[in-house]
């Protein structure tokens, strides 16, 4: 397209979206308002009869025997000598050296009992079976937080372990009562035979906090990933509840948000004028060549899942090196950005072998992980039902709920504190830490929770 | 919009086009020269030096008992119950089946026999090895043609099988010179440890012809998937040697500005570019804007991450053989059928129609020869070499094809995407036949060989007529 077709195009998007602006922001405090009740009405009834069993972690000898079977039997394929590493994804040869070190070197056991450190439980919520983790940390000290840790795709409950412990170490005057549930279809939040999408998750989850926390009680929730979009529903749903959100990935939907699309085509032209200063230093980008180019080039995994996710779930359920190869791509293109290109291992020798490996084992064990991927499916499936489902298209918070915003460098997407100032109402707290990726709480765990922390005290 | 506001939008977009179509159109001719200029200079020297070497296929049996011993240790997922099958991928049920009977029941070394049925070679141009079938039907006929046979993703060489075997019985007073390559990467035309694109593919396809039959020689081109744009770009590369292009995928290239105009303006005056069978046949809609960028979200899931990262998704499907499967015939399913009266809440996603020793020959074919991760590389390798070309002012991509290259197409309605003939007119320039096949799909000449071959050789005879 030609610059002179493009500033027609633009200058019509400009003009309609003005209008559409002035119109939509007298529809939205009726909208909110409509969805409050909404949530009211249909919240999950959680009573006496709804029981919570005691989950413990099996260290299944006969399936990690099948495993190891089936690395021995894994079949590779070389890589190409003209592309640099990991610019087609997952170095084939760094993917050999993994697969040899996970046949023969790795402890599942040990992982098993780490992974049990914390207490376990299942429920089941609207016929839904939900994994979480309930902790209390300092549980004589005075100031008493309920806390909810959202994790999405594809983490992993326990990546919340070092940043519990360091709460629990770092703050000893408060006793965080901390939940972390897994999402439906993710790990032992199985099996899962229907359709649960992330806005059935929010009222599962808020259900799950009524039943530990009780009924009327206020939590905080740190949200990444999916977590955030379920953080934000969260806040639409339940702000007389909701005492904060805090989250690492503010959903990007600017696609159905002209507000920011304003933004975007503004800073097509005029970059630096939607940006703070910081977010400049940071090397962060708003325009819609930039969102053009995220799609285009980051998103190829996300339309697959989204539109066919049992055609690549039946490999990645059969072949661990397949999912290996699928999970720990995202490790490395989340955490580093294109840096990792040209790298043989894709910069993830940064990480502990044996943490990314329980990642994988863990997907591999709770067979998930077409279940996982079904999700983003499943967010456009239901689209069709209607509202109160296509609140995915997300303007506005209330300004009850207090949002916290901690971007690392390297996030997989971007949105400017100045579109973010519109949407969040009561935007507390914006913060942007160098070096660090999308897998936060894997990655930072103390820089999560200092700045949720943080967070909170800000909103109490 | 009023209709006083569509008629003065729609005239002054009339009037631009015509300004703009006058203007694109000398540059295009000056773009094509330059096209032939560069084939000219970079043709791939084939000489007494070159040689082919016959090929036969292995029936390798540790390979295979390889493959059953990994589907017998098959881990499968369950299928969701509210939701019908298919609508989410392929089915988890019908693959467990389908891994079943391969596992126990399918006969891979008569498949070998059967897949060795016509001669076989193997040769390497421009260091890259390319494997062919070549074979002559009825060889004491006076009229010959040579004949390039190109298929794409995920097809396979003996997908054209049964449409040879309609040439030789039905044709016997044409002698066919049948070349079926294999593009660098798919199949045997392995192993590939360089980057390849289609414009490769057509020189190296060029000098495989030229080896055959001469330098002088000239040939006809029919193209499926890939095929049609290797059989796209040949005739910019070589107009002199394609006597014309027979192709079921035609690319009226979205950068084509007004093509998009028009396409803008065809839910509203529809009758202005289509045909009464198109109309019949709801091209306005299926080839409305919202409509294509529609079917490109739901269907262009796996090209989207192939041509940005196909490493990532390979490893699974060279490793799981349950995987390879699921992943390729679930396009065999998508891409011949109507997805709601065939596909959505069926048990085998319209599979059945076609014969499962065929479908597993195609998997087994891409396991054998460990070529799917190199197969789905070419989808990567293209987009790339796309910009390339076109910082270097080689937009093969969007160029049209000389008003001198006969274009035949045959439009197969279950396809994925529907193109009418006026746009396709637009980029095709020399198009004399267009057809339409009702129930057709994808896989042309692997699921309707003989209406493939009718129309493929109606086409020709067109052509030879004319001449």
């Amino acid at each position: 397209m030609s610059l002179k077709n493009l500033s027609i195009f633009s200058l019509s998007v400009l003009l309609f979206s003005v209008f559409l602006v002035i119109y939509l922001n007298q529809e939205n405090s009726k909208k909110l308002n409509r969805i409050e009740q909404w949530a009211k009405n249909n919240q999950i009834k959680v009573d006496k009869s709804t029981k919570a069993q005691k989950f413990t972690i099996d260290f299944d000898e006969k399936e990690w025997n099948l495993l190891k079977q089936k690395l021995s039997l894994t079949r590779f394929f070389t890589s190409l000598k003209d592309v640099p590493s990991f610019d087609f994804g997952f170095d084939p040869d760094y993917a050999r050296e993994l697969v040899e070190y996970w046949g023969n070197k790795f402890d599942w056991k040990s992982q098993v009992e780490y992974l049990n450190s914390y207490p376990q439980f299942r429920i089941s919520i609207n016929d839904t079976i939900i994994h979480y983790v309930h902790y209390t940390t300092n549980p004589t000290a005075e100031k008493r937080i309920n806390i909810l840790l959202l994790d999405g795709w594809p983490g992993a409950f326990f990546g919340f372990y070092k940043a519990i412990d360091f709460m629990e170490k770092n703050y000893k005057d408060i006793c965080f009562d901390i939940v972390v549930p897994s999402i439906p279809g993710f790990g032992y939040s199985n099996p899962l035979e229907k359709v649960v999408d992330p806005f059935d998750t929010t009222l599962i989850f808020d259900a799950l906090a009524r039943f530990v926390f009780g009924e009327n009680s206020q939590y905080f929730v740190h949200g990444e990933d999916w977590g955030s979009l379920i953080s934000t529903f969260l806040a639409k749903l339940y702000p007389e509840r909701i005492g904060g959100i805090h989250i690492t990935m503010p959903p990007l939907t600017s696609f159905f948000d002209f507000n920011s699309l304003l933004y975007a085509f503004a800073g097509q032209f005029f970059p630096n004028s939607i940006l703070t200063e910081q977010e400049i230093k940071f090397g962060f980008k708003f325009s819609l060549s930039e969102l053009a180019s995220l799609i285009i080039k980051k998103t190829g995994y996300f339309h697959i899942q989204a539109t066919k996710p049992d055609s690549i779930g039946a490999g990645m359920s059969d072949s661990p090196f397949g999912l290996l190869a699928y999970v720990l791509e995202k490790y490395s293109f989340g955490s580093f950005g294109m840096n990792v290109v040209g790298k043989k291992d894709g910069g993830l020798e940064k990480f502990n072998r044996d943490d990314l490996l329980t990642i994988i084992t863990y997907y591999w064990m709770t067979n998930c992980i077409s279940s996982s991927m079904r999700l983003y499916r499943n967010a456009f499936y239901t689209l069709e039902k209607g509202w109160p489902r296509t609140v995915l298209n997300m303007k506005k918070i209330s300004a009850k709920v207090p949002v916290g915003v901690q971007v690392f460098q390297h996030e997989v997407s971007f949105v400017p504190f100045k579109v973010l100032k519109n949407k969040y109402l009561n935007l507390s707290m914006y913060n942007l830490v160098e070096n660090g990726g999308h897998f936060s709480n894997f990655e930072n765990p103390e820089k999560i929770s200092n700045n949720f922390i943080e967070f909170i005290n800000l909103a109490l | 919009m009023s209709l006083k506001n569509l008629s003065i939008f729609s005239l002054s977009v009339l009037l631009f086009s015509v300004f703009l179509v006058i203007y694109l159109n000398q540059e295009n001719s000056k773009k094509l020269n330059r096209i032939e200029q560069w084939a000219k200079n970079n043709q791939i020297k084939v000489d007494k030096s070159t040689k082919a070497q016959k090929f036969t296929i292995d029936f390798d049996e540790k390979e295979w008992n390889l493959l059953k011993q990994k589907l017998s240790l098959t881990r499968f997922f369950t299928s969701l119950k509210d939701v019908p099958s298919f609508d989410f991928g392929f089915d988890p049920d019908y693959a467990r089946e389908l891994v079943e009977y391969w596992g126990n029941k399918f006969d891979w070394k008569s498949q070998v026999e059967y897949l060795n049925s016509y001669p076989q070679f193997r040769i390497s141009i421009n260091d890259t090895i390319i494997h062919y079938v070549y074979y002559t039907t009825n060889p004491t006929a006076e009229k010959r043609i040579n004949i390039l046979l190109l298929d794409g993703w995920p097809g396979a060489f003996f997908g054209f099988y049964k449409a040879i075997d309609f040439m030789e019985k039905n044709y016997k007073d044409i002698c066919f010179e049948i070349v079926v390559p294999s593009i660098p990467g798919y199949h045997f035309s392995t192993p590939l440890n360089k980057k390849h694109n289609p414009v490769e593919t057509s020189m190296q396809f060029d000098a495989l012809m030229r080896y055959l039959f001469g330098e002088l020689a000239h040939y006809y081109i029919h193209g499926e998937d890939w095929g049609s744009i290797i059989a796209t770009t040949m005739p910019q590369l070589y107009p002199s040697r394609v006597s014309g292009i027979h192709i079921t995928m035609p690319i009226t290239s979205e950068s084509n500005i007004l093509n998009n105009i028009c396409s803008l303006l065809l839910p509203y005056v529809p009758s202005l570019f289509l045909s009464d069978q198109e109309l019949e046949h709801e091209f306005s809609s299926r080839y409305s804007i919202k409509s294509k960028l529609w079917k490109f979200w739901d269907e262009f899931g796996y090209f989207h991450l192939q041509a940005t990262r196909p490493d990532t998704v390979g490893h699974g499907l060279t490793d799981s053989p349950v995987g390879l499967m699921a992943y390729i015939l679930e396009k065999y399913s998508s891409w011949t059928f109507e997805r709601l009266n065939k596909i959505s809440g069926s048990k085998d996603g319209g599979l059945e129609f076609f014969n499962k020793d065929d479908l597993l020959t195609v998997c087994t074919l891409y396991w054998m020869t460990n070529s799917i991760t190199s197969s789905m590389r070419y989808y990567a390798n293209s987009f790339n070499a796309m910009l390339e070309f076109r910082k270097q002012n080689l937009d093969f991509f969007s160029l049209s094809v000389s008003q001198t290259v006969p274009v035949g197409v045959q439009m197969n309605l279950n396809d994925i995407f529907v193109t009418p003939f006026w746009f396709i007119k637009s980029r095709y320039l020399g198009l004399i036949q267009y057809k339409i096949v009702e129930q057709g799909g994808h896989f042309a000449a692997f699921q309707n060989p003989e209406l493939t071959v009718k129309c493929l050789v109606d086409f020709i005879t067109q052509v030879e007529y004319k001449i």
